[in-house]
C-alpha cells in the first residue's frame, strides 16, 4: 500500500478561515480535513500516513521557513508521493502549493502532484519550474468540484507514488509544463497532416501538434529629448567582429555578446572585421562592416554636433543572432542592458540583420 | 500527365567489372563509372565505396545524396537542365533502383569564409544513435568521392559535384532498361468534377537570390526572387529540383528529397480515395523586408484560390527568417478559406525547453511536427571513416576546432547530420508536451 502526506491550507485542514490565515505549519499524524477525501478516493491503493497544513498568509510570509518545514516533516516520513491542493481558483494557496512541490521533489525527489484550476495563476509559476517530478492537475475552479479533483489527484498520485511511467500531458491530462520532447509516434508525419487537414476541410474538431504561442510584446522607449547630450551605444545582432573572431563566436546559436573597442576609430576598415554568422550572405558586410556598425555615419553626426563630442560610447555590442534561441536572447538582451545601464548610455542605435 | 514509376529494389551492391541488376543485387563496373566522372576537368580523382545499413561506419564530407533514375519512355530525361536540354519531364515511364542512393562526399574549403552561403558538408553515421536520427542510414549506399580541382569557385564547385552525382545515378538506373520492375507506380493529378477536397502541397523554399546558387533550382536554374510558382509534382520525381551541392545541412532537403518527396508521395498516395490532388505550389521564401514577405503570403494564397483548393500543406526549406514568410502564407490562405495544415520540425533547444516554433500567428492552428532539430545527440567511436575528412570541423565558424572524424562525437544539434530533421514528414517522428 502507498503512503501519502497530503499538504493543504489551513482552511482545508479543517483548522478554520481567513482568521487562521496566520497559523504556522501543523502536522497531523494520519488524514485530516481534506485529506480523509483523499483517503477515501484512494481506497486500499494508498494511505495518508500524514496531513500538513499551514495558514494562507502566515506561508507567505515566511516562505523560506515554512517550506523548510514542511520538506524535514516529509523527510522523517518519506511517503511514496505528496499530494497538494487542489486550490481551485485560490491564488496564494495554488502559489504555495507549487512552492512546497517544488521544494519536496528537488529537495527530496520525491514526486508530486498539486491540483488547481488551470487559469490559476499559480500555473505560471509551476512552468517556470520545469520540474519532471511535479504533476499539475487541472480541477474545477471552486471547492464544489472537490469530490472530482480528490478522485483524479488519487488516480494519478497512485500512479506517480508506484512509480508508474508517465507519459505526455496530452496522454496523461496534467498541464504541460512547457518542456518538448523528441518521439517516434505510430504514424509518419505526412499520414498524421493529412487525416488533419481533412478532419478541418470537413470541420470537424482536430488536435494540432504543436500549440501556438502568444509572445511578448515589447513596447519602444520614448525618443531622446536631446541626441547631443545622451551617451549613444551601438548593439548589433549581424555577427560583425575583429578579424579572427578573436572570441570564438559561432555562425548559429550564439550564448554570449562581447563589445569591441571603436573608441580610436573613424570608420571600420574592410579586413580588419568580419562577419561571423550563418543566417545571411556575409560578403557585402565583410566589404563594409558599415552595414553592421555604421561608424562612418555616427563620426559624421558627431561632427555635425547631433552626437555630442565623445558622446559616442567607445565600444559596440555584438552577438551575432542566427539561430538565437528567445530565451538565451533574452538573457543577452537583459545584460546588455544591464551593462548599458551601468556605463549610462541614453541612447542605443541597434543594427538588426 | 502521367508518370509511371517503375521501382527495382536494391539490398546489395557489389563493385565489380560490369553493370548487372538481378535478385535486388547491383553489380557495379566503378571503372567505367570512374570514368564516367573524371571527363570533368575540375574532378582531379573519384573513388567508390559501398556502405550497408548496419555497418559502424561514418561517412564524412557529404554534399549530396541522390537516388538512381531513368527515364525509358517519356519526353526528356531525368535531372533537366541539369545533365540535359530544357525539356519537360514528369509523363511516361521512369525507372529507379529503390533502396539504394549515391551519397557523393568531397572535400572543398570554398572561397568564402563565413555566412549563408560558406560551403558546409555533413556526415551519415550507418548505425548506432546516428543511424537512428538519419533516414538515410536505412538505404545501401553507394559512396561517391570526388577529389575536386584546387580552389574552385562555389559554383564550379557545385556544378561539378552535381553533375557527377547525377551521371552516375542516371547510369546506374540504365542497368534496368529492358527488365520488369517488382512494381509500377501509376502517379497522375486529381479528376476534375471531384466532390473529393482539392488539396495543395505549399512548399516554401528558402532561396539566398544573390548567392552564386540559391540553393533550390527548377531544371538547373537557381530560383532567386521569384513569385509563387506552379509545379507538376511528377516533375520533382523525374528530377527537376535541384539542391546547391556545396551545402548539406539537416534541416535541407537533398536532392533523393525532392525525388521521394513524402507530402507529394503521401498526397498522391491519397489521390482519389481521400483527396483530390491539385499540385504543388513552389514558394520562394526569406525575402529581405517584411513587405516582401507579405507579398509573397498573398500571392501564393492567390494562386492557392486559382487552383481552387480547399486545403493546403504547408511545408519549408529554411531557417527562421524564412519561417516567418510560411506563417504569413498560413495566414493568408485561412483569409481566403483554405485550411493548412504545417508540416515541419521544431527548433525549440535547451531541452525542448524554448518556444517550439520561431514565428506563430493565430491561424496557424494545426501543426504536425516532426520532431526537433535542435536534439542534442551523441555518437559512439566508428570502425571506420568512408568519405575525404578524416578530421571534422563540428562547429562551422572561422577558426573552428577539428576533432578525428572516427571518433567519439558530441553535438548540441542534429544539424551536422544529413537527413537529422525530418523535413517533411517521411518519419513518425514528433515532440510531445511534459
Amino acid at each position: 500500500m502507498l503512503t501519502v502526506i497530503h499538504i493543504v491550507n489551513q482552511y482545508f485542514g479543517g483548522l478554520g478561515g481567513e482568521e487562521k490565515a496566520g497559523s504556522p505549519v501543523v502536522v497531523v499524524e494520519g488524514a485530516a480535513g481534506a485529506a480523509r477525501g483523499l483517503e477515501g478516493q484512494l481506497g486500499d491503493r494508498g494511505k495518508v500516513v500524514a496531513t500538513i497544513y499551514y495558514g494562507d498568509n502566515y506561508f507567505h510570509e515566511h516562505v523560506e521557513e515554512a517550506k523548510g518545514v514542511i520538506v524535514r516533516e516529509v523527510e522523517k516520513r518519506r511517503p511514496d508521493v505528496v499530494v497538494a491542493g487542489p486550490a481551485f481558483n485560490s491564488g496564494r494557496y495554488g502559489l504555495a502549493s507549487v512552492e512546497i512541490c517544488q521544494a519536496v521533489a528537488e529537495g527530496l525527489g520525491i514526486g508530486c502532484v498539486v491540483g488547481m484550476d488551470s487559469e490559476n495563476p499559480a500555473v505560471s509559476a509551476y512552468r517556470e519550474y520545469r520540474n519532471m517530478r511535479v504533476y499539475l492537475l487541472p480541477t474545477a475552479e471552486s471547492a464544489a468540484g472537490m469530490t472530482k479533483a480528490l478522485s483524479l489527484m488519487a488516480r494519478f498520485a497512485y500512479r506517480v507514488g508506484s512509480g508508474a511511467e508517465i507519459g505526455s500531458a496530452g496522454e496523461e491530462g496534467y498541464l504541460p509544463r512547457g518542456i518538448r520532447r523528441l518521439q517516434r509516434t505510430d504514424r509518419p508525419g505526412v499520414e498524421r497532416a493529412i487525416d488533419i487537414l481533412l478532419k478541418k476541410v470537413a470541420g470537424k474538431p482536430f488536435v494540432t501538434e504543436v500549440p501556438m504561442e502568444v509572445w511578448d510584446q515589447v513596447a519602444p522607449a520614448a525618443p531622446l529629448a536631446d541626441s547631443s547630450s545622451a551617451t549613444i551605444a551601438v548593439i548589433t545582432t549581424s555577427g560583425v567582429v575583429p578579424w579572427g573572431n578573436p572570441d570564438g563566436f559561432k555562425t548559429y546559436r550564439n550564448t554570449f555578446w562581447r563589445k569591441y573597442n571603436i573608441a580610436e576609430l573613424g570608420a571600420l576598415e574592410p579586413g580588419r572585421w568580419e562577419a561571423v554568422h550563418g543566417g545571411y550572405n556575409v560578403s557585402y558586410m565583410n566589404q563594409n562592416p558599415h552595414y553592421g556598425v555604421p561608424l562612418d555615419a555616427l563620426r559624421a553626426l558627431e561632427a555635425k554636433g547631433k552626437i555630442g563630442k565623445g558622446k559616442l560610447y567607445p565600444a559596440y555590442y555584438v552577438v551575432p543572432g542566427n539561430q538565437g534561441s528567445p530565451s538565451v536572447m533574452k538573457r543577452i538582451g537583459q545584460e546588455i542592458a544591464a551593462d548599458l545601464r551601468k556605463e549610462g548610455v541614453g541612447g542605443v542605435l541597434l543594427v538588426a540583420t | 500527365m502521367r508518370l509511371e514509376m517503375a521501382e527495382f529494389p536494391v539490398a546489395e551492391i557489389t563493385l565489380g567489372r560490369e553493370f548487372r541488376y538481378g535478385s535486388e543485387t547491383l553489380e557495379i563496373d566503378a571503372g567505367e563509372l570512374k570514368s564516367l566522372v573524371l571527363q570533368d576537368r575540375h574532378i582531379k580523382d573519384a573513388s567508390l565505396e559501398v556502405v550497408a545499413p548496419g555497418a559502424k561506419v561514418r561517412i564524412t564530407g557529404i554534399r549530396d545524396i541522390v537516388e538512381p533514375r531513368v527515364k525509358v519512355e517519356g519526353k526528356g530525361q531525368v535531372f533537366p537542365g541539369v545533365l540535359g536540354p530544357v525539356v519537360p519531364v514528369g509523363e511516361g515511364r521512369t525507372h529507379r533502383l529503390s533502396g539504394m542512393a549515391v551519397v557523393t562526399a568531397a572535400e572543398y574549403e570554398g572561397t568564402i569564409r563565413s555566412g549563408s552561403a560558406a560551403q558546409r558538408s555533413a556526415i551519415l553515421d550507418m548505425w548506432g544513435p546516428g543511424a537512428e536520427a538519419s533516414r538515410f542510414s536505412a538505404l545501401v549506399n553507394l559512396v561517391l568521392t570526388l577529389r575536386l580541382a584546387e580552389r574552385l569557385a562555389e559554383l564550379e564547385a557545385h556544378t561539378a559535384i552535381q553533375r557527377a552525382e547525377c551521371e552516375v545515378a542516371k547510369r546506374l538506373a540504365e542497368v534496368t532498361i529492358g527488365l520488369k520492375p517488382r512494381r509500377v507506380e501509376s502517379y497522375e493529378l486529381g479528376e476534375d468534377g471531384s466532390k473529393l477536397p482539392r488539396v495543395v502541397l505549399i512548399q516554401g523554399c528558402h532561396s539566398d537570390s544573390h548567392h552564386a546558387h540559391s540553393g533550390i533550382s527548377y531544371y538547373g536554374l537557381s530560383i532567386r526572387d521569384s513569385l509563387a510558382t506552379f509545379v507538376h509534382p511528377n516533375e520533382m520525381l523525374d528530377g527537376a529540383i535541384g539542391i546547391n551541392t556545396t551545402k548539406a545541412v539537416c534541416h535541407h532537403p537533398t536532392t533523393w528529397d525532392w525525388q521521394n518527396h513524402p507530402l507529394v508521395l503521401g498526397l498522391y498516395r491519397e489521390n482519389r480515395h481521400r483527396v483530390n490532388f491539385a499540385g504543388v505550389i513552389l514558394e520562394r521564401i526569406r525575402f529581405e523586408t517584411h513587405h516582401g514577405k507579405e507579398v509573397i503570403a498573398h500571392n501564393t494564397a492567390q494562386m492557392g484560390t486559382a487552383l481552387r483548393a480547399d486545403g493546403a500543406l504547408v511545408t519549408w526549406v529554411g531557417g527562421g527568417n524564412a519561417f516567418v514568410d510560411v506563417m504569413l502564407t498560413i495566414q493568408a490562405c485561412e483569409q481566403r478559406g483554405i485550411k493548412t495544415v504545417l508540416v515541419g520540425y521544431e527548433s525549440g533547444v535547451k531541452g525542448g525547453v524554448d518556444a517550439p516554433l520561431l514565428y506563430y500567428v493565430p491561424e496557424a492552428d494545426a501543426v504536425v511536427s516532426t520532431g526537433n532539430r535542435n536534439s542534442p545527440i551523441e555518437l559512439p567511436e566508428a570502425e571506420r571513416v568512408v568519405g575525404p575528412y578524416e578530421e571534422i570541423q563540428i562547429l562551422n565558424y572561422p577558426g573552428a576546432p577539428v576533432i578525428p572524424a572516427r571518433g567519439r562525437v558530441k553535438l548540441d544539434a542534429l544539424d551536422m547530420i544529413v537527413g537529422g530533421a525530418d523535413i517533411w514528414g517521411m518519419q513518425s517522428w514528433t515532440c510531445r508536451a511534459y
